[in-house]
């Protein structure tokens, strides 16, 4: 499967696009049949206002992105700042939240 | 903000179908993956391959957080010093990847053993003046804050040894760490520390 054209490439603008989508209220959170108690913004202990806030204070040492799947061409954010962990991919036009935890 | 309604669709990756795949919005009961609750009639992303539960829009999360706060209960003390170290010490050598809420589960775990064994309650209350014996408590001794989210079944448990072992919950605590020390630090058990360290893998 090839790589979606319209995922944001590269730390800065997988910051920006996410902080877009947090602004917009304009995101999802990834779930396997269960709630992640992980996911900390799914939950309502942080605020869509306080992870972008973590993510403003990130400057890329924390960043990683890796491949979602084996079998899906889809990249996986990590930002990592502040003792805070957050994950998500993008998957055109959704942002997706897997995990935002201390 | 984006409001999803019922029947509007989108796309997620299903980990069911290991791909991606569109969904359609759905209201459903989602329980958490801890078992703690169940999250009741909220608008959640259905694969539309598999039927599936694969996401959730951010709408979802006051019910979420309702569903959340319900199930759950605090337990709050204010502990000498020394037995959160042999707290998280313990925590350290059962496994020393487990993350910081593995102290919840261990302790949730040994009050409910000793809630529902009338041997181990009385053991807790004998354990207490071994507690003040080891580790005095001077003036001015360093404190810490313990507070910690537990189901409301793990709250029973505390407050049932409360009443049988006649200890307010600090001194309790005290007690059930002093056990702790003694079956996981002093004279561990192969078959505990086992037990243990599955809770500690599967622990988030």
């Amino acid at each position: 499967m090839g790589r979606l054209v319209s995922e944001p490439r590269g730390y800065k603008a997988v910051k920006k696009a996410v902080i877009a989508a947090l602004m917009r209220g304009d995101y999802q959170h990834e779930v396997r049949g269960c709630i992640d108690v992980k996911n900390l913004l799914s939950t309502g202990v942080v605020t869509a206002a306080q992870v972008i806030d973590i993510i403003k204070r990130s400057d890329g040492t924390g960043y990683e992105c890796s491949r979602l799947h084996r079998n899906i061409a889809i990249d996986c954010h990590v930002i990592k700042a502040c003792g805070w962990y957050v994950k998500f991919y993008f998957l055109d036009p959704a942002t997706i939240f897997i995990s935002v935890h201390q | 903000m984006k409001i999803f309604q019922e029947g509007d669709q989108s796309k997620a990756v299903c980990s069911h179908c290991a791909s991606t795949v569109t969904t359609t919005f759905r209201r459903r009961d989602v329980p958490f993956n801890d078992g703690s609750a169940v999250a009741k009639n909220i608008l959640v992303g259905v694969c539309d391959v598999c039927g599936t539960t694969v996401s959730i829009p951010a709408q979802s999360t006051p019910a979420i957080s309702k569903a959340r706060k319900e199930a759950t209960e605090s337990i709050e003390a204010n502990l000498p010093a020394i037995y959160l170290d042999v707290l998280d010490y313990a925590v350290h050598t059962i496994d020393h990847r487990a993350s910081t809420d593995f102290r919840r589960v261990l302790l949730s775990y040994f009050l409910h053993r000793a809630a529902g064994d009338a041997q181990l309650t009385e053991k807790l209350k004998a354990m207490h003046s071994k507690a003040l014996l080891r580790f005095p408590e001077h003036r001015g001794i360093a404190r810490r804050r313990l507070s910690m989210k537990v189901p409301a079944r793990i709250n029973e448990d505390l407050q049932s040894l409360v009443r049988r072992t006649e200890l307010n919950t600090t001194e309790l605590l005290k007690s059930v760490v002093f056990g702790i020390q003694d079956d996981v630090l002093n004279t561990p058990k192969a078959k505990l520390i086992e037990e243990l360290q599955v809770l500690a893998a599967i622990s988030i």
